[in-house]
């Protein structure tokens, strides 16, 4: 018998460990992504600018535009370049299915193969290039004393509109300045005030640079440009929807007795069909009588059910007790156990927020 | 009126009401070995609260994994309990007796860890209170709160109605020291039981009335259960037969986990002259019969999904005949399908091993069906065109193994604490055959 138990116990056990092992080896490449290599030379200019414009657009918000905002993937350090150049089928694995668990999502729907190898070439060049100065302590390309710099932003888009911002750069007699790099920002607040770098565009032969974005803000949102330590600002407003996006009509309108209680938000209040019951899966009649009281009265029935079984073990006690006084305690218990905990249920029922009784809301 | 129904040597019934080897090595060794894995779950559940669910496979596509297949499957089993004690009672099946007890204690041991489960699934259990203060009716949650606590106490009410005897044959019959701790408990839970007429009336309609109010219970467990997923668009779960499904099957995996508990307790306990052949064999019946249904309803949902063939409903069927999904699916029909019915048509060889072998199939696969249904569904992304990989980590792994370790640990010293037979019932449903006897023949 003890040999028995012995002996699945330590199957048991390793089996345990079996599984546990199991499950933590995970780290390899899977196919069909192992053994990919890139396609384009990893030092191909061409490649980098096509793969900034890539990196810009979808990966300077989480990694920043040097590739040293997140500490866990530092693209400006020269090991991150040796390691794309030793083991390019798990960076490209990694950018195409994601590393949830890291916060990384999968690009491999909204970029094209090509795409995503040319911001792996441009991530390659982040690490082997100088890491940049610190910001502010920058000395531009052209000289910027006296330079004079405006921005420009449309003044009102809708949510979810791209919008174009430009910048104008003039030196000090008035002339453009080509080939300056202008950094624009939007003033956000999220846990804390700051710039929120947008990106940055080159200037042309006309001194304007130029670059599209898309905000997610809404309401007045600060737009500022710098080039060294001139800076220009504007205001650029993303108009808000005084009515939400969409109304919801579902559930169906049942006659009620008594008035209509209204339950939603304040703000949809007089939004019409909205405004009468909250837009959820189970919409609510108005007035008194509603489906929530069939509920209610289902689950007193049923701990009533409860109540009137405990109630027959309690007539067991009382017609046995033969001295010990002691054999009601436990019907009593019982009993009370049972009318509390059905009690609670139901009112957790008619209490809860929009139960429309309004009981302690 | 009759005062003793049964009297019986004591050492019989002793052995009867507590069929404990006096040799009690082998079961604090179990005791112990459970512990550990129950421990090791812990350990693992403390490692998910300081990491977060960043230490599960969880995502924010795939939020609901083998937490929740786990919170399914115990519910499921917890089927077994009112089958047999309920539903065969109501329809005088007495072959049933022997086994009431047990199933009902896998009832209570399945729905106490089952209902567990879900709040290891949180991420912030420190805010499960919100549920009872803030809990909105409309959610299909709040609704799966009320029914499950519902039905444990309920199924503690029933496993405690036909106890209130035994614990009474217990206080009488066995030699306690006058002032010991069980003795007190039992004088306690037997509530004053004298086996009068009255008391006798009193307590078959409380049973009665239990037996009729548990049945709707379950049934009610689990069709709110499968609410948590039919009432959402997701392909796959967007069904309306789902109540029904879940329902089936729960009696399915619960009277194929009845099944391997009587063979284990039979075993451990030596119990053959109580527990026998026909049992099995008659449970088996039964086990055919849901398997029959529960093959009617997949087919029925895959068949109906399969023609209409919307384009999400593509995608899942693709990931669960051919996709990564595939091997749980394909081990799901041959093992819940396919094996038990060639096991349980063919009665080659050795019944209660032919009728447990199918019983540790079905109860296997029905785990990788409750797979199959909650996890390719959440794979299927609604907003990209992708699918969502799930890689359970040691963590999961770990704490489903606490889990069901915590099932047989529950059991185990549960069945200790009571009898495993239901003494009392046993000896009614003796008295009352030969009573039939008596009067047949006069």
């Amino acid at each position: 018998m003890m040999k028995k138990f012995a002996i699945a116990f330590v199957s048991a056990l390793a089996l345990l460990v079996a599984l546990g092992l199991a499950v933590t080896a995970q780290q390899e490449v899977p196919a069909p992504y192992a053994g990919l290599a890139n396609p384009f030379a990893w030092d191909d200019a061409g490649v980098q600018q096509a793969g900034k414009k890539v990196y810009q657009q979808s990966c300077a918000g989480c990694h920043g535009l040097n590739g040293a905002s997140l500490a866990a993937s530092n693209f400006s350090e020269p090991a991150y370049a040796d390691g794309l150049e030793a083991h390019p089928d798990l960076a490209y694995w990694i950018l195409s299915e994601g590393r949830m668990d890291r916060g990384m999502p999968p690009y491999k729907s909204s970029l094209s193969e090509e795409q995503r190898w040319q911001a792996l070439t441009y991530i390659w060049s982040l690490g082997r290039q100088a890491p940049p100065p610190p910001p502010g302590s920058q000395t531009p390309a052209v000289p910027d004393s006296g330079a004079s710099l405006r921005v420009a932003a449309p003044k009102e888009a809708r949510p979810g509109q791209a919008v174009s911002l430009a910048a104008y750069l003039r030196d000090a007699e008035g002339k453009a300045i080509t080939g300056a790099t202008v950094r624009f920002f939007a003033r956000t607040s999220f846990f804390t005030q700051g710039l929120m770098e947008l990106g940055d565009a080159e200037t042309d032969e006309t001194g304007t640079a130029l670059l599209k974005v898309v905000l997610r803000e809404a309401g007045e949102v600060p737009v500022v440009a710098r080039y060294g330590a001139v800076e220009a600002a504007t205001a650029l407003t993303y108009l808000d929807n005084e009515r939400p996006f969409y109304e919801t009509e579902v559930g169906i309108r049942m006659p009620g007795l008594g008035a209509d209680i209204f339950v939603g938000p304040v703000v949809t209040e007089g939004l019409g069909e909205m405004g009468s019951a909250p837009g959820s899966i189970l919409r609510l009649p108005a007035g008194t009588a509603t489906w929530l009281l069939l509920l209610v009265l289902g689950v007193l029935f049923i701990w009533g059910t409860y109540f009137f079984v405990a109630y027959q073990v309690l007539h067991i006690s009382v017609a046995g007790e033969t001295g010990g006084a002691r054999t009601r305690s436990f019907p009593y218990a019982l009993l009370a156990a049972v009318a509390l905990a059905g009690l609670l249920l139901a009112l957790k029922l008619l209490a809860g927020p929009y139960s429309q009784f309004h009981l302690f809301s | 009126m009759r005062t003793a129904i049964l009297a019986p040597k004591a050492e019989t019934l002793e052995r009867l009401a507590f069929p404990v080897s006096r040799s009690g090595k082998g079961y604090y060794l179990l005791v112990l070995a459970l512990l550990a894995v129950v421990g090791w779950g812990f350990y693992a559940y403390v490692v998910q609260l300081r990491y977060g669910l960043l230490a599960t496979g969880l995502t924010d596509g795939v939020m609901w994994g083998v937490y929740i297949i786990n919170f399914i499957f115990f519910l499921g089993i917890a089927m077994a309990g009112t089958v047999i004690s309920a539903v065969l009672r109501l329809t005088h099946a007495g072959w049933r007796t022997p086994i009431t007890r047990m199933a009902e204690v896998v009832t209570v041991s399945a729905l106490s860890i089952g209902a567990l489960m879900p709040l290891i699934d949180l991420g912030r259990p420190d805010r499960v209170w919100h549920i009872l203060v803030h809990g909105r009716f409309q959610s299909a949650i709040l609704w799966d709160i009320i029914v499950i606590t519902t039905y444990l106490v309920g199924s503690l009410i029933y496993l405690y109605l036909p106890l209130i005897p035994d614990f009474a044959m217990a206080r009488d019959r066995l030699n306690f020291q006058p002032a010991s701790l069980r003795k007190k408990v039992f004088t306690l839970l037997a509530v004053g039981w004298r086996n009068t007429e009255y008391q006798r009336h009193r307590l078959e309609k409380a049973i009665n009335v239990m037996a009729v109010a548990i049945i709707p219970m379950a049934a009610l467990t689990h069709t709110v259960a499968s609410f948590i997923f039919s009432w959402m668009l997701r392909p796959g779960w967007n069904s309306t037969i789902y109540g029904v499904y879940f329902v089936v099957g729960a009696i399915f995996s619960g009277i194929a986990t009845i099944l391997i508990v009587m063979a284990v307790v039979r075993r451990v306990y030596r119990l053959e002259r109580y527990i026998t052949e026909k049992h099995f064999r008659y449970l088996s019946y039964l086990l055919l019969t849901a398997l029959s249904f529960y093959l009617y309803l997949v087919a029925t949902e895959f068949l109906t999904i399969g023609y209409k063939l919307e384009l999400e409903e593509k995608e899942l069927l693709t990931l669960l005949f051919l996709g990564n999904a595939a091997p749980w699916f394909w081990f799901f029909i041959l093992a819940g399908f396919v094996l038990p019915v060639a096991l349980l048509v063919f009665r080659r060889g050795h019944t209660i091993r032919r009728i447990v072998t199918a019983a540790i199939s079905i109860n296997l696969a029905m785990w990788a069906a409750r797979l199959v249904i909650v996890v390719p569904t959440l794979q299927v992304s609604p907003m990209t065109e992708e699918i969502i990989l799930y890689t359970p980590t040691w963590v999961e792994w770990s704490v489903t193994a606490g889990s069901f370790a915590g099932f047989v640990l529950v059991f185990a010293v549960v069945a200790r604490l009571v009898p495993i037979l239901p003494v009392w019932e046993l000896a009614e449903e003796t008295a009352a055959a030969h009573a039939e006897k008596e009067v047949t023949r006069a």
